[in-house]
């Protein structure tokens, strides 16, 4: 394969540049879609936290209500505790305590009335209720009664501007993990609520284990503000968690979910984009195949069918392009003139090959005739020589056109030239128009004139030095072009017939009769004269000539 | 069987006056009368018409011409032909398969060729 590259590769090259460049685009636009659904997804995250902290908030709110009214209740002022635990018990279903200002708990309505009761535990927020006068939300603990993990809330309880009481809603932490669970959650959530320590108070899943325990120390590094960050789970796993702070209580919530989770829908999407891209890519290739096919096809079979037509053969091409049956056609075109050169080429060989073979005919005659009359090996040579370089000189003529004809004058002129006197004085003289001889005649017109030059060298007017020949001619048109040839010796010695019939006399009647004309001649003391009159047809050409005589 | 070329009546149509000559001397060596002779293609129908011979040797190239309406002439009046040519015999169809004489030639040539002739 010449060039670089089929049609067939460079159209599926064209289909690559085409399909790279989409499928990248498609792939940015992925990217960034999915960027996009990573945001979305992590702000969600963060949606969530805030709701909870506003749940959180909410329960908090509730109790806070009902124990700031408690609180104020006349019964713990008149610390008739009896009548408060009554009171208590009617409104409010979580466990209640009063306790005095160092702790020492008094009531507890998960107690019996009466019953010897414990020291509480933690008394931080107990003693900043005391010292502020203001409500305090306190950590998780463990409960010294129930042995539960809670969050206590804490009243402080004035009797005359003195402290006198601390009144305390107990929350056991299994209300938040029960409000943590009631969210609607993302799948394979991470969700926690942890006090101002950063000890879960609640955490799903596997609360049990995790609840008073201290979060992970990447959430608890991050959890003083709001917002999203990568950080390490209790378990060591990569999360995203969003940070949200209650306001009210000083606790955090979490909300994480793993790494995975958020980038597996992205990568499903991906995956599935991607693997459609594929699906459509393979296809448009596909097509650019069958559609390559339909320009390589036919463009083989032209390659093909094309180099059987040059090799000379015939064959048909149905073009399936209008490109291809243009080509097609300038090809055919170029076998056929192709097919007529050579035709005529063929011709010409042809026509030389039987031109060379009648002229190796006539030389042997030449030899044969020369042979007839010269028996001696030096005078052969001698009249063979002379007879071939007249051939030769009428060939030059007829070449000079086109072997078609030739002109009379130069005709006459070549036959005689080897009877001219070396010193150039002209015994001949030519007048007569212009004439054009075919070229078998004016073969044997060339012998004729060479056959009477030497009969006038031996015995007529070229014998001498005085002698001369006048060469005449004229051309008739009656109705057929006839040219009329005079032969005029004169300044020679005396003539007569010649008293038998040799090869000149037979040349000449041979040649009159080869010319379809007639010959005579007159002996007289003044020299021969011969006539010859013989129809030349193409002898009118030289008429068309500008400078032709009149006849 | 055998032929001999004595006294044989020819007819001899060939354009070149040397090799006319040539082929008389010959014909007249052979012993063979030349009862006529053609220059030309017009000369050669006007006496192939009522010329009386044993055997016709034509030129096929006559001046350009082909020697064809003569040979068709004489063939019909069952005039045995011999053609002589410079053409190699396949570039004239109506040739091939004819007794045919390719110049140049000797006089046994000739002579051998005019013997096929006369037995076909």
């Amino acid at each position: 394969m010449k060039g670089r590259g089929s049609i067939r590769q460079r159209l599926l090259l064209l289909v690559a540049a085409l399909a790279v460049p989409m499928n990248v685009l498609v792939v940015v636009a992925l990217v960034q879609l999915a960027d996009q659904e990573r945001t979305t997804h992590l702000r969600n995250l963060q949606y969530t936290a805030r709701a909870i902290v506003s749940a959180i908030d909410a329960q908090l709110l509730t109790h806070i209500t009902v124990g700031r009214a408690l609180a104020a209740s006349p019964a713990l002022l008149d610390d008739d505790l009896a009548a408060f635990r009554a009171e208590a018990e009617r409104v409010n279903p979580v466990l209640m305590v009063v306790s005095d200002i160092d702790g020492q708990q008094l009531m507890n309505t998960r107690r019996p009335p009466g019953e010897k009761l414990p020291m509480r535990v933690g008394l931080v927020t107990h003693r900043q209720a005391l010292e502020t006068g203001l409500m305090a939300i306190s950590d998780v603990f463990r409960g010294s009664v129930s042995n539960a993990w809670l969050v206590t809330l804490d009243f402080p309880v004035f009797r005359e501007g003195k402290a006198f009481r601390v009144m305390s809603v107990i929350i056991d932490t299994a209300t938040f993990r029960a409000l943590l669970e009631g969210q609607r959650q993302p799948p394979n959530w991470l969700a926690g609520i942890a006090d101002k320590r950063g000890n879960f108070i609640a955490r799903i899943p596997e609360h049990d284990a995790n609840v008073g325990q201290p979060a992970s120390a990447d959430w608890r590094e991050v959890m003083d503000h709001n917002g999203v960050e990568r950080v390490r789970a209790i378990d060591g796993s990569e999360v995203w968690n969003a940070n949200e702070i209650s306001l009210l209580s000083g606790w955090r919530v979490g909300i994480a979910v793993k790494e995975s989770e958020v980038a597996a829908p992205i990568w499903t999407t991906i995956g599935g984009a991607v693997l459609a891209s594929i699906i459509v890519s393979l296809l448009s290739l596909l097509l650019a195949l069958r559609l390559a096919h339909g320009i390589a096809g036919p463009v083989r079979e032209l390659e093909r069918k094309a180099a059987v037509l040059v090799a000379g053969q015939d064959v048909v091409l149905e073009p399936r392009l209008p490109e291809v049956a243009r080509v097609w056609e300038v090809l055919q075109s170029a076998m056929a003139k192709r097919g007529v050169a050579e035709r005529q080429s063929r011709l010409l060989v042809d026509e030389l090959a039987h031109r060379v073979k009648n002229t190796l005919a006539v030389v042997q005659a030449i030899a044969m005739q020369s042979l007839r009359l010269e028996p001696d090996p030096r005078a052969f040579v001698e009249k063979f020589s002379g007879r071939l370089a007249l051939l030769s000189r009428a060939h030059d003529l007829l070449t000079g056109h086109a072997w078609t004809s030739a002109a009379l004058d130069e005709i006459i002129t070549a036959a005689l030239a080897p009877f001219r006197r070396p010193t150039g004085e002209d015994m001949f003289a030519l007048a007569g128009p212009p004439v054009q001889v075919s070229a078998t005649p004016a073969i044997t017109l060339s012998l004729m004139l060479h056959e009477l030059a030497t009969n006038a060298a031996k015995y007529g007017a070229l014998s001498g030095l005085q002698g001369r020949v006048d060469v005449t001619w004229t051309l008739s048109n009656t109705p057929d072009p006839v040219v009329h040839l005079i032969w005029c010796e004169t300044g020679g010695p005396p003539v007569q017939p010649p008293a038998n019939k040799g090869y000149g006399s037979r040349l000449l009647s041979f040649g009159a009769a080869q010319l379809g004309g007639q010959l005579d001649f007159k002996w007289s003391t003044d020299g021969m004269v011969c006539r010859l009159t013989f129809p030349c047809p193409t002898g009118s050409v030289a008429q068309e000539r500008p400078h032709a005589a009149t006849t | 069987m055998h032929m001999t070329l004595e006294g044989k009546r020819v007819f001899v149509v060939e354009d070149d006056v040397l090799l006319q000559m040539t082929l008389q001397d010959m014909l007249s060596d052979f012993g063979c009368t030349v009862s006529g002779f053609a220059m030309s293609l017009d000369q050669a129908l006007q006496i192939a018409r009522d010329i009386s011979v044993d055997l016709a040797i034509l030129d096929v190239n006559l001046n350009g011409k082909l020697v064809t309406p003569a040979a068709e002439l004489l063939a019909q009046r069952g005039v045995p032909i011999l053609f002589s040519t410079g053409y190699r015999s396949d570039i004239v169809p109506s040739l091939v398969g004819r007794p045919l004489l390719s110049k140049p030639y000797t006089e046994q040539q000739l002579k051998a060729a005019m013997l096929r002739a006369l037995a076909a």
